[in-house]
């Protein structure tokens, strides 16, 4: 479940670092992952990798053209701006996945079979193992993608100085579409991996604000490991709180701790202390 | 080798720049001075691009410039070292001198040839060699300095535009960036500079133009430049 958050909010993070603003829209495309995902294994009835290869494919075209369409006309208005029209095209891409793919949730089929894996006396649930060991995979693609290439460098420019790193060459405008295409295939991931858990419906997009809390705990900042843990942080108080104070408001128990935890640590775990920025 | 012809630029609907001329020769160091809001950075910021003149053209080295992208420009020979030193505060010495090559990265060209350059670099720049890895933010600003031009070089430049390069520095530092462009200019770089530091930028210049509201009003040798009563009075500081 944190991993999931995690995988949510390293792309809202991603977006936040080049953008300056959040991008609400972020759970619509969750939700249109999601979706994406079952029409090509349970419509195309494609087998799973190269159905999951597809999908994601798909979705970081659909990234860059929500890029295009949605963050550019405001690129140079304030910040707040992008939110507003990511949070009118989240709400669209939500309804016209309705009205695509009819209100009823899809019951997605396990990835795998056989449900637990013993080690010993440790049993395992498949599922999660599965979840976790691809959100270890796209952690270290994501790592190496940001620095150890090209595009990755150009990337963390553009997040630190729009202005600066035009004047030095670098395609501005065609990084953040590309950086739009890699948060899109991240919210896929967290899309389809969530599929079987929770169902397929629009309200998957609900998902979005676990990421954000992710995103938040580990700070919003330029490190790919603090929303991963963050993201751990927030699936395990959420349990717990379920467990051991009252189930009915899980999620509010989540948010409680991270009010809480904002008034102890208002720049995240890994936050960066003021004066760097300067 | 870029000769800019009447442009007008503005910034939404206030014009800045008024039919502006200017033109710089191969191998040459070449001032621009002017007071606050002159229009300065403005000037250099058309010729990277960053703005499109809205009348009047740029050509650098026989080829039409001022309707082309930043890369293009870039990729063509020209670089800035910004007003400010903007270099990439949460990058590494080394990664902001990374950031400089992005146009020549994009064009085929391997890491190996770039790390090369970054070698020349540090021996150019001892001080930014011992500081190899750590970030840009926590440099002094005179190291600020060295690593934003260090920056543009690794692009390997024609022509080097510098914007106000000795701003804020101790006088010391001043004359060091100074020789720097000296050397670079000596190694076969052509310097269009921007300065309020006139004197020193004229000791430095072959030529010179004066700008007062995005307008030139003075142009030609330095030498003569520095001895022009008008020059003296406004920029010389009598
Ligand atoms: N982004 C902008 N938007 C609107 N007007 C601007 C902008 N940047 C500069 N100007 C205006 O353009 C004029 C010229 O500015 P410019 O920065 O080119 O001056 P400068 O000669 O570089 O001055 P300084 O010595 O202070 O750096 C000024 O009147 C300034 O107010
Ligand atoms: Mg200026």
């Amino acid at each position: 479940m944190g991993a999931i958050y995690g995988l949510i909010g390293m792309g809202m993070n991603l977006i936040f670092n080049s953008t300056g603003g959040l991008n609400i829209a972020q759970g619509a495309l969750v939700t249109l992952g999601a979706y994406a995902g079952v029409t090509f294994t349970v419509f195309l009835k494609l087998p799973v990798v190269p159905a999951a290869i597809l999908t994601i494919a798909a979705m970081a075209i659909v990234g860059s053209i929500f890029g295009y369409l949605i963050y550019e006309p405001v690129r140079f208005a304030v910040p707040t701006r992008f939110m507003l029209a990511a949070l009118g095209a989240g709400i669209f891409i939500t309804e016209m996945a309705q009205i695509v793919w009819g209100p009823i949730p899809f019951v997605v089929p396990r990835f795998i079979r056989q449900s637990s894996l013993r080690f010993g006396n440790l049993v395992f649930d498949t599922q999660n193992l599965l979840i976790l060991s691809v959100l270890l995979v796209v952690v270290a693609i994501i790592y190496m993608l940001l620095n150890k290439t090209q595009i990755g460098l150009m990337m963390r420019a553009v997040g630190q100085s729009k202005e600066v790193s035009a004047l030095m060459g670098i395609p501005v405008r065609t990084i953040i579409r590309y950086t739009f295409a890699l948060s899109t295939a991240l919210a896929t991931v967290a899309g389809v991996m969530a599929g079987p858990i929770f169902f397929v419906t629009p309200s998957l997009a609900v998902l979005m604000s676990k990421g954000f809390a992710a995103a938040v705990i580990g700070g919003f900042g330029r490190n790919v490991h603090g929303v991963i843990i963050g993201g751990f942080i927030a699936g395990v108080v959420e349990v717990f709180a379920a467990f051991f104070i009252s189930s009915s408001y899980r999620d509010a128990w989540g948010f409680a701790f991270l009010i809480l935890f904002l008034l102890v640590r208002p720049r995240g775990l890994f936050g960066e202390a003021a004066g760097e920025k300067a | 080798m870029l000769t800019i012809d009447g442009i007008n630029v503005a910034y939404g609907k206030v014009q800045v720049l008024h039919d502006l001329s200017l033109n710089v020769k191969e191998n040459e160091i070449v001032t621009i001075i002017g007071s606050n809001g002159a229009g300065k950075t403005t000037t250099l910021n058309a010729i990277m691009g960053a703005l499109k003149p809205t009348k009047g053209k740029i050509d650098f080295l026989g080829k039409r410039m001022d309707q082309l992208d930043s890369n293009k420009i870039v990729a063509s020979g020209i670089s800035i070292v910004p007003e400010g030193r903007r270099v990439f505060p949460d990058f590494s010495v080394y990664e902001n001198l990374l950031t400089g090559a992005c146009v020549r990265r994009m064009h085929g060209t391997k890491l190996a040839e770039v790390e090369n350059d970054i070698k020349r670099m540090y021996e150019l720049f001892p001080r930014l060699k011992e500081r190899h890895s750590q970030k840009a933010w926590s440099l002094s600003g005179g190291e600020q300095q060295m690593l934003a031009i260090a920056r543009s070089l690794v692009s390997r430049p024609k022509l080097l535009l510098l914007d106000e390069p000795s701003l804020g520095l101790a006088p010391v530092l001043v004359r060091e960036v100074f020789d720097i462009i000296k050397t670079i200019n000596k190694d076969g770089t052509t310097i269009l500079l921007v300065e309020q530091n006139a004197n020193m930028a004229l000791e430095h210049s072959d030529r010179a133009y004066v700008i007062e509201s995005g307008k030139i009003v003075v142009e030609g040798p330095a030498d003569e430049l520095r001895h022009s009563e008008k020059v003296k009075k406004a920029y010389l500081g009598g």
